[in-house]
């Protein structure tokens, strides 16, 4: 290595204005560890003299001049990191793009979703307070009178959307799960209007780039907001009936594939079984080993069946314990009750279905 | 294909939001074309947005197309999806039809990165008769019995001894055997 | 994972226990069946990336049998690794020892020879009679039929029953029962 870098700097020393002395002195080092004693005068002597070179010039990945660019543009770019890290940093804004048209991104949004929404209502949907605030600002800074500035934000829109989703799920719950208790139903709603549920939601439909908001990416409550807004929207758009459509086939369907028992936490399962047994007219029940293997080991298992006043299996449930057995049976015998058991039957979607006009696949262009 | 790839991932199909079971939304939200207007392997992109581009963007009114001229630079497709994904694909030297199958083809993407499948189904309830476990199909008396068990000992698939054969050939009622 | 699949998980790749009664049985015809439970094999689950196999708990190893003079002419080798350490122990030799042997190597030779090997061989319980700890026998599910039935000694039929099997042929006059 030592012998190629030698090489190297001489090759180069007929086409370098400056520097001489020094590479001839990098030289020397190269060579004295080598083992080779070089007087410096007589080394610089024959490069001064090489005027014209022999040495074959070494491959390199990158060519000396450009070498020399990208010195400078790495010391710009890390001197711009230094100063503006937020730049680096944050993910660039898609609307800050050449390529972006507000207007079109828009349009194209209402009919992904396969709805007609009014421009206006649909802009107000999607902008927040944080941006009204930025953009106060600005026209303050500028001088211009900022009462003339007539943007409404979607805090009215969100609470109009919020309203009409709960109603609307708990009548579709209450179609759909005609045997699931009230509290069921209430906790089903809770989950599928959480910040949590709706902000998945609308990370997925593309309300990251369209909500004129401060802050980008947009924080878990804008999307929250924004996307109840949209449903609030819809329904001055279109009407009650296209909203309540759009919110079942939206919401209502994040539940398929999740266990809706799971959903809504029981806390006394036992309890709550008793009781309802003895509304039905089955009480006493009576819990009873069915299975077990392993009884002294950490890996037990029993299998605790519940038994009605005729005698007759009305469910089991699994556990490493007998308490744990005993819940889980009495969980399966409400699951009986509620006709909530695994595997469901799918909800009726067809009523509220909209079939978006799925175009298929090019096969031959030529007509 | 390998699945032990270091580069390709493998997984489940999957689709975005139970997307389609309440309502089908297409998932390429918008796509950008950029090509030189002078060079000629933009050529075929510049044909089909001569002749087939108004066509398609109506019939797919759900995807932005964004149009972006620069000198002297390949032609080239980027896709964005609902789920922030984003696809680069090079439409360098290619025919018109080329460039009108691999545009239809972005726009059914679902933004997710290209992975082996390991299955071309998935579900998350795999099983409609329920799962097996070690007391399916065992006879309900086991819980109740104490071990060791005499009658579980028989060997499966038993053939008859020697002396049962005989027994059964030869052997008489005992009254018989008296009288005679 | 919701409450009722992690249960359910629980009961799928639970450990079982099985009892095996090696009276009469051939030691090495055994083991493979042995083994197959200590591997889970015969469940449906079973695969490379499954661990899902049984306990299983043999008793009566003292009485297993086997063939002609196997007991003679089969040896077992062991070296202690010094000069001269060499034994070779007969099959008779060995089961006098530990009647619990024989059938513990039968089975160590046939599992597998990789990490799996001393895992099963844990979950292997041999005792040379019936006398089975209680807390062992609260644990076992269900039981491994024999793979021959115990033959039945002469003595151990009733005169009647002897007297009412057909007679087949008579001895000659000469012939002398003592």
């Amino acid at each position: 290595m030592i012998h190629s870098l030698r090489r190297a700097v001489l090759a180069i020393v007929p086409v370098s204005p400056y520097g001489s002395r020094m590479l001839a002195s990098f030289a020397v080092g190269a060579q004295s560890r080598e083992g080779v004693p070089h007087h410096e005068g007589r080394l610089q002597q024959r490069i001064s003299g090489a005027g014209t070179s022999v040495f074959v010039v070494p491959h390199r990945n990158v060519s000396q001049y450009e070498r020399k660019y990208r010195e400078v543009m790495n010391a710009r770019r890390k001197k711009e990191m230094f100063v503006n890290p937020e730049r680096f940093a944050k993910p660039f804004p898609r609307y800050s793009f050449v390529d972006w048209n507000y207007k079109s991104e828009l349009y194209a949004f209402g009919k992904r979703l396969s709805e007609e929404f009014d421009d206006a209502l649909l802009r107000e949907a999607l902008t927040d307070q944080s941006y009204i605030n930025k953009e106060r600002t600005k026209q303050e800074e500028l001088g211009i009178d900022t009462t003339l500035l007539e943007i409404r934000n979607n805090q009215e829109l969100s609470e109009l959307g919020a309203q009409l989703a709960r109603e609307v799920l708990s009548r579709f719950f209450q179609k759909e799960l005609p045997l699931f208790p009230e509290e069921g139903h209430t906790a089903l709603v809770k989950f599928l209007t959480s910040q949590q549920t709706l902000t998945e939601m609308a990370s997925n439909l593309g309300f990251r780039d369209i909500i004129l908001c401060e802050e980008y990416p947009p924080s878990d409550e804008t999307y929250t907001r924004s996307f109840l807004a949209v449903i609030g929207a819809l329904q001055k758009s279109s009407g009650n009936e296209r909203a309540e459509k759009f919110v079942i086939d939206f919401l209502a369907s994040l539940l398929c594939g999740k266990d809706i028992n799971e959903i809504w936490n029981i806390d006394r399962p036992w309890h709550m079984m008793v009781e309802l047994a003895k509304q039905k007219g089955v009480y006493p029940v009576e819990p009873r080993i069915i299975r077990e293997a392993g009884r002294n080991t950490i890996h037990a298992v029993y299998v605790v069946g519940v038994y009605d006043k005729d005698k007759q299996l009305i469910g089991k449930g699994i556990g490493e314990t007998l308490d744990i057995a005993q819940e889980m049976a009495a969980r399966d015998v409400l699951k009986q009750f509620f006709n909530t058991k695994e595997p469901m039957p799918p909800f009726e979607f067809q009523s509220a279905n909209i079939p978006y006009k799925l175009v298929p696949h090019v096969r031959n262009i030529h007509k | 294909m390998s699945q032990l790839s270091l580069f390709v991932k493998s997984g489940f199909v999957k689709a975005p939001l139970a997307n389609g079971i309440g309502r089908y939304v297409p998932q390429c939200q918008r796509m950008t074309l950029k090509f030189c207007l002078g060079w000629g392997n933009s050529r075929g992109v510049r044909d089909f947005i001569q002749h087939d581009l108004i066509e398609f963007v109506k019939q797919n009114p759900g995807t932005v197309m964004y149009l972006k001229p620069r000198r002297h630079r390949s032609p080239v497709l980027v896709a964005e999806y609902l789920n922030g994904g984003r696809e680069w694909f090079s439409l360098n030297d290619m025919t018109r039809e080329e460039v009108y199958k691999w545009v239809d083809l972005y726009r059914t993407k679902a933004g997710y990165p290209d992975m082996h499948f390991k299955n071309y189904q998935h579900s998350d309830i795999p099983s409609i008769q329920g799962y097996w476990t070690p007391f399916t199909n065992k006879p309900a008396d086991r819980n109740m019995l104490e071990f060791p068990q005499n009658s579980l000992n028989t060997p499966l698939n038993l053939k008859p001894s020697t002396s049962e054969i005989i027994s059964k050939l030869y052997g008489e009622p005992q009254e018989q055997r008296s009288s005679r | 994972m919701s409450a009722s699949r992690r249960v359910q998980q629980w009961l799928t790749f639970t450990r079982q226990w099985w009892l095996f009664d090696a009276k009469w049985q051939d030691p090495f015809e055994s083991a493979k069946v042995i083994n197959k439970h200590l591997k889970g094999a015969h469940k449906p689950i079973f695969g490379g990336h499954a661990d899902c196999g049984d306990h299983v708990v043999v008793i009566n190893s003292q009485d297993i049998a086997m063939r002609g003079d196997e007991w003679y002419y089969r040896v077992y080798f062991h070296h202690t690794g010094y000069p001269g350490g060499a034994t070779w122990t007969k099959a008779w030799e060995l089961h006098k020892k530990d009647p619990t042997m024989i059938i513990w190597k039968a089975c160590y030779r046939d599992l597998e020879k990789d990490l799996t090997r001393r895992g099963r061989m844990q979950r292997l319980h041999i005792f040379k009679d019936s006398n089975i700890p209680k807390d062992i026998i609260q644990n076992i599910t269900d039981q491994i039929p024999q793979l021959r039935t115990v033959p039945k000694r002469l003595k151990d039929y009733s005169q009647e029953e002897i007297e009412k099997f057909p007679k087949l042929f008579d001895y000659p006059k000469e012939h002398v029962l003592d």
